[in-house]
């Protein structure tokens, strides 16, 4: 792809953002609400862990500082993926309701175009929660918002694909809806938790199946402890689990314009 | 017609009515490949998080030297959340949204028209869903606490007084719920309740910490308020039997059912008056 | 000179549908040894339409033609047989093509529902790589011809369904595609705002030339755009030709509807056979061939108290079973 076309995916990306949110804020009380309503809804999330950490003060170096960092970023990657590519999460539906022609029809990648038709309001919370919190999460220093901010990336982008991996599985095994959706939170279950307790065949289920590992564990500990060598492993990661989602998705979709899928719609 | 016909008419037209819808589920979605994998699914999320609990109190525990900590062991601990979140679990879907649409599409309102409660007819309803989520969370749920943690001791005493707790959490859980669902009588979107109730019992419902884990000041408050008395406090005397436990839960559980059973019927009845006066 | 904008030759298109059986064991057994069959959507269709043309593609449901149009636009790709649509292989070049193409369908709205037209119509602009200068001088050309200006700021979810059917066809059309595929573009309007749009298509046609492809249930549609009509049926081609002779040929009956305020006591016209009858309502099965619509209207206008009158062709199974008879004999 040439830079200008980058260039121009990434202004029509802000485009169809915008408008989505302003087409949510027709309902004024019910946009309110839903930011209004996560931001707390993390907050009693967050007020848990307050609880554990005054029976249990540390677990293996893990303290509660590190739990409200784990929170802010994790809250943070997933913000940026309901925002920018809420779509992404209903491919399994469009597929089995035969919409994806809605998008085969227009002149544009159609990964990128269904993932950005659908912002998630209440992620809007979960981004100003993420913010709010960094600033408890110890000492605040000009090269940790740094590094907080470099980690957010990467760490979105191996979300992002599994979300997409997961939910493309339609193509091939027809209603997987349901379970996408419970893998989904089955992965997002791992980043609530000290990272530093996880061990064995559970740690190796993050490495893999369900990356918790690179999304949370690694991006966190970045944050605390920047090592350029594992900077690397997650950058390389996150790259190579993003072109396996789009070849996933694409694979896919050469399938589904045949025609052959179970529920298609004629 | 008397008191005692009009309600076993009731019962009967309810039995009737849920046998019914029973058979049709049975028919169409028991058998279906769809349900099957979604056993699957949910049966794959339930073991992940029974896994990460054991992981979580066992690394704990040893950060802080002890093998018990107020009278609970870790096995006690995981096998104490497996059960909350299995008797949790069943409860979906989530009644107040249940309520809440029929308040909004008039169905409610219809309702007083029926020779039959309406609260009841949803009470039966509510059970009857819960019965089978209920066996296949504990099943999955069991089988799981057990290769992690192993076995921990029941006592038949502790499982019957247990269950008494649990049958009356649920009844306490299906009340809160449909008067969340009724406010819809007042509010456009009851979603903000629903939340704040569903944190209060991921919090103070020991779904996630048990409540024996809390800092002690911390656990009177939690033991006093409706969430704990919902699937914790069940899941605790079931776990750890203690006599006086019992008695004082029981206490909160039927103090707390009276107060949301009297405050249900009076804004289920103001709800019905606000609806004929205003035309809905 | 026109040259073709649509050429399709031996077209086929086979669907492989995996059989599931109900219940947990069919599922099992189809996941490890899955049973397909076969359906032929589209059987052997070759057709050709020249820039400019407005055609009319018709048929029953099932017939194959959303399956034909989604080959042509790129959104399945055949089984067999060539299609080339603007120079383009459609589901190999479908981004390219998209850019010349436009389409509407009647039940699958492209306005965002809560925002207004013009909203939408910048998004488009932005999509399509359309230059700011030369969008606005079409979108104000087409805001003109279509009369929208008071609509362009009202959210779409307030418009009627006229209004919202006219602003879904200029979304169509501003980036200047050469080819409009139209699906159902006047279902559920009442008679004025379908000639309205009618018009609106029509001049589109003449003044830019641009390519319609039409499906449309609705006769009145076929007949005032469509001066070639193309029949498919059971995925074959059963009859492409003006439209003209299609109506001289099979239409050979209307139903007229008459509403009354006064109950009908006997209706006698020649050619006229009472299909239906109510107390204030009578529908009449008209031989065109042996009478005209014009002397039965007369007739009825003369002898009873007519509130409304409806007009409707025979139903698309009735010509479709007409050209297979024909066929035979």
């Amino acid at each position: 792809m040439s830079q200008s076309t980058v260039a121009k995916y990434f202004s029509l990306t802000w485009e169809m953002t915008k408008i989505n949110i302003l087409s949510a804020m027709e309902y004024r009380f019910s946009f309110w609400m839903l930011v209004f309503g996560m931001i707390v809804n993390d907050i009693g999330l967050l007020f848990i862990w307050v609880i554990f950490f005054q029976r249990f003060p540390e677990i293996n170096g893990w303290q509660f500082q590190d739990t409200v960092l784990l929170f802010s970023l994790s809250t943070m990657a997933f913000a940026l993926v309901m925002v920018f590519g809420g779509g992404a999460f209903e491919i399994s539906r469009k597929i089995r309701q035969g919409e994806l022609d809605y998008y085969l029809s227009f002149p544009k990648n159609i990964l990128w175009h269904c993932s950005i038709s659908k912002t998630d309001i209440s992620a809007i919370g979960d981004f100003l929660f993420s913010i709010i919190i960094f600033f408890f999460s110890g000492d605040i220093s000009l090269s940790k918002i740094g590094l907080f901010l470099l980690m957010v990336l990467p760490s979105a982008a191996i979300l992002f694909s599994f979300i997409v991996i997961t939910q493309s599985l339609a193509f091939w095994v027809g209603d997987f809806e349901d379970g996408a959706y419970n893998l989904f939170h089955a992965l997002l279950g791992f980043s609530l938790y000290p990272q530093s307790v996880f061990h064995g065949l559970l740690k190796l289920l993050m490495f893999t199946l369900l990356p918790a590992f690179f999304i949370v564990t690694l991006p966190v500990e970045l944050v605390k402890n920047f090592s350029l060598l594992n900077f690397a492993l997650l950058v390389t990661v996150a790259i190579g689990i993003t072109i396996l989602a789009v070849k996933i998705f694409f694979a896919g979709l050469k399938k589904y314009e045949s025609g052959n899928l179970i529920n298609v719609k004629s | 017609m008397n008191q005692e016909k009009q309600y076993l008419s009731v019962f009967h037209y309810l039995k009737s009515k849920i046998l019914k819808y029973f058979e049709i589920v049975k028919v169409h979605y028991f058998s279906s490949w769809a349900y099957f994998t979604n056993v699957i699914g949910s049966g794959f999320t339930v073991v992940i998080r029974i896994w990460i609990f054991t992981q979580l109190y066992t690394i704990s525990y040893q950060a802080s030297g002890a093998t018990i900590i107020n009278g609970q062991s870790v096995a006690m601990v995981v096998w104490g959340l497996m059960l909350v979140q299995s008797f949790h679990g069943a409860t979906r879907p989530n009644v107040s949204r249940l309520i809440e649409d029929d308040v909004k599409n008039g169905t409610l309102a219809y309702s007083i028209s029926r020779p039959y409660s309406y609260i009841l007819f949803q009470l039966f309803a509510f059970i009857g869903r819960i019965i089978p989520k209920l066996f296949s969370n504990l099943l999955i749920g069991i089988i799981a606490a057990f290769i992690l943690v192993g076995p921990v001791f029941f006592s038949v005493k502790s499982i019957l007084l247990g269950l008494i707790l649990l049958i009356l959490g649920y009844l306490l859980d299906f009340l809160i719920s449909m008067i969340i669902g009724l406010v819809a009588f007042w509010i456009e979107d009851v979603s903000a309740l629903v939340w704040i109730y569903q944190k209060g019992q991921m919090i103070f419902g020991g779904a996630i910490v048990p409540i024996a884990l809390f800092p002690d000041y911390l656990q009177n408050v939690a033991n006093y308020l409706p969430f704990s008395q919902l699937y914790y406090g069940a899941a605790r005397l079931m776990v750890n039997f203690e006599m006086s436990l019992f008695k004082q839960f029981l206490l909160i559980q039927l103090a707390w059912i009276l107060i949301f059973a009297l405050l249900s019927t009076y804004l289920f009845k103001k709800g019905i008056k606000n609806v004929s006066v205003n035309g809905g | 000179m026109s040259h073709k904008v649509i050429e399709i030759q031996n077209l086929h298109k086979e669907f492989s549908l995996k059989q599931k059986d109900s219940g947990l064991w069919g599922g099992l057994k189809s996941a490890l040894k899955p049973k397909f069959k076969k359906i032929k959507a589209v059987d052997d269709i070759s057709l050709s339409v020249n820039e400019g043309e407005i055609v009319a593609f018709i048929g029953p449901n099932g017939a194959g033609k959303s399956t034909a149009i989604k080959m042509m636009t790129g959104i399945l790709y055949p089984s067999k047989g060539l299609i080339n649509v603007l120079g383009f292989n459609p589901g190999a070049d479908r981004q390219k093509l998209a850019y010349h193409i436009g389409s509407v369908f009647g039940q699958k709205p492209q306005l965002w529902y809560h925002l207004p037209p013009l909203d939408t119509y910048n998004l488009f602009a932005r999509i399509y790589e359309l230059d700011q200068k030369a969008y606005q001088e079409r979108l104000n050309f087409l805001v003109e011809k279509f009369q929208i200006q008071d609509l362009l700021k009202t959210p779409v979810r307030k418009l009627s369904l006229g209004q919202r059917m006219r602003c879904e066809i200029v979304a169509s059309l501003l980036h200047k595609p050469k080819i409009i595929f139209l699906d159902e573009p006047t279902i559920g309007l009442d008679i004025i705002a379908k000639q309205h749009i009618r018009e609106l298509i029509k001049y589109l046609n003449e003044k830019e030339n641009v390519t319609i492809f039409l499906t449309s249930h609705d006769a009145g549609d076929i007949e005032s755009l469509a001066k070639r009509t193309i029949v498919i049926n059971f995925g074959k081609v059963i009859f492409d030709d003006s439209t003209e002779i299609l109506k001289k040929n099979y239409i050979k009956s209307k139903i007229i509807e008459l509403i009354v305020s006064k109950p009908i006591e006997n209706f006698d016209f020649p050619g006229g056979k009472i299909i239906e009858k109510s107390k204030y309502n009578i529908k009449i099965e008209l031989d065109t061939t042996s009478n005209s619509i014009d002397k039965l209207l007369s007739y009825a206008m003369e002898n009873f108290a007519i509130k409304d009158i409806n007009i409707f062709d025979p139903p698309m199974e009735e010509i479709i079973a007409d050209i297979y008879r024909q066929k035979q004999s």
